[in-house]
């Protein structure tokens, strides 16, 4: 059982392989993705985030998820040197560690309701658990940042979550929160395969922000491998990167 | 300030600073021990129920326990903080009551406008079944970068290089940057707006 919808500004797609899964099953977690896009939401003006951005909402007076963002976010830029900033301009774009958040969420809830195989999937970061149709490790294609219809690796996934920071397109940029002018131009795209979503997509976020030394960032934590791509078309893994890209069978 | 100022100076501050990392490396280990024994089952980092599989505990683990200030071993690195993290209460569970709108799309194939991204063009199309999104195309996307790979002459020493390669293989998902474009979301919607009833 499989459906995508547009929400949160992109494409999120789930998929369920258990065999008891009902529509209602799939419906519950797209309930959940509107539920963090109305609150997290920086494009719509009645959301609680740009309440906070309009100085119209203290974040003491927040509901407990936004402080929670608010705190994690917090966490991230510590333990990333500052590589991670929500703040920007003065206003705040926590947008970097809710999508995250919110599969890593979406995907608890899929197993708060005992399913063991299936993957959520929103703009591009998944959380894949268990197997897919064919009773094999979900099989994870990372995009070509060159060509789009093509794919550059295929990895092997099962019970971890993958994110990919990149920009493909020129209007879409990443900037190094640490030099505010500064964008980040040598790396096109660094994908992160990480003990859950939540930690793959906010390390990812960060170690893309760093540029060259982001892959380094990602060697050095324990239980993430990371795959970065540069704007010459080159490569470079973390050493237990390639774990993933045999193929394994049962 | 003299010379022999200076460096006595530097001295002690060297001295200081190796006191403040063995303390931090020691109390740091002795709160990840007492912590990890002490907590099995924390889980606030979802909104949502229960988080207790152990995939969980590096996400959760620092939020439940004021005294960790990174209990990742790995992440004690870059934890160059001398603050504590901002850490918060367990917090109420918060689950949205389901009220999406059912799509009430028209089975088919849909090509959406060809959108102009300034840079080029977006065109995508959308396959509805049982009324449902299942798949999004793209038909028409930027190619703004050269695809020619070849190795960069600045090594970096111990991680491995290789030209990027397409695949031809079968996937079940992609990983990829969000593509938030507005000439995609434009370009989406018009063929989504086809494909209702």
């Amino acid at each position: 059982m499989k459906q995508t919808r547009l929400l949160m500004g992109m494409p999120i797609t789930v998929e369920v392989v258990d065999a008891v899964a009902v529509d209602t099953d799939i419906d519950e977690v797209f309930a959940y993705f509107a539920y963090v896009d109305e609150k997290f939401s920086t494009y719509k003006d009645t959301s609680e985030i740009s309440l906070i951005n309009q100085r119209r909402l203290a974040l003491e007076q927040a509901s407990p998820d936004m402080q929670l963002i608010f705190a994690l976010a917090e966490q991230t830029r510590q333990e990333t040197d500052g590589y991670f900033d929500i703040a920007y301009d003065g206003k705040y774009d926590p947008s970097g560690i809710v999508k995250g958040w919110a599969i890593h969420n979406a995907a608890a809830l899929l197993r708060d309701k005992g399913f063991r195989n299936f993957y959520v999937e929103a703009g591009g970061d998944i959380q894949a658990d268990g197997h897919n149709a064919h009773g094999q490790p979900w099989r994870i294609g990372i995009r070509n940042p060159f060509v789009f219809e093509q794919i550059v690796k295929v990895l092997s996934i099962s019970d971890l979550g993958v994110a990919t920071s990149g920009t493909y397109i020129r209007g879409q940029h990443i900037y190094d929160p640490r030099r505010r002018a500064q964008l980040v131009t040598d790396v096109v795209s660094l994908t992160v395969i990480g003990p859950n979503i939540y930690e793959a997509d906010r390390f990812a976020t960060a170690a893309f922000a760093m540029g060259r030394t982001g892959i380094h960032f990602i060697e050095q934590l324990d239980g993430f491998e990371g795959y970065l791509i540069d704007n010459t078309g080159e490569a470079t893994l973390t050493s237990g990167f390639e774990r993933f890209t045999t193929l394994c069978f049962g | 300030m003299s010379r022999e100022q200076r460096s006595r100076r530097a001295n002690f501050v060297q001295l200081v600073k190796q006191f403040a990392v063995s303390a931090f490396v020691i109390l740091t280990f002795a709160a990840y021990s007492i912590h990890d024994r002490t907590s099995e089952n924390d889980g606030p980092v979802a909104a949502v129920p229960t988080l207790s599989s152990e995939r969980d505990e590096i996400s959760t683990q620092s939020l439940a326990s004021p005294t960790a200030i990174a209990p990742s071993p790995a992440l004690q690195s870059v934890a160059t903080a001398t603050t504590p993290p901002t850490s918060i209460p367990a917090l109420p569970t918060v689950v949205p009551s389901p009220t999406m709108p059912q799509s009430g799309y028209q089975d088919g194939q849909y090509t959406g406008v060809l959108a102009d991204a300034f840079y080029g063009g977006v065109q995508v199309r959308a396959i509805i079944q049982d009324g449902r999104i299942m798949d999004v195309q793209f038909l028409e996307y930027p190619q703004d970068r050269r695809t020619s790979a070849r190795i960069n002459s600045r090594a970096v020493p111990a991680l491995r290089r290789e030209a990027i390669q397409a695949q031809n293989a079968q996937v079940d998902i992609i990983s990829g940057a969000t593509l938030t474009s507005e000439a995609f979301i434009q370009s989406l919607q018009s063929a989504l707006d086809q494909a209702k009833f």
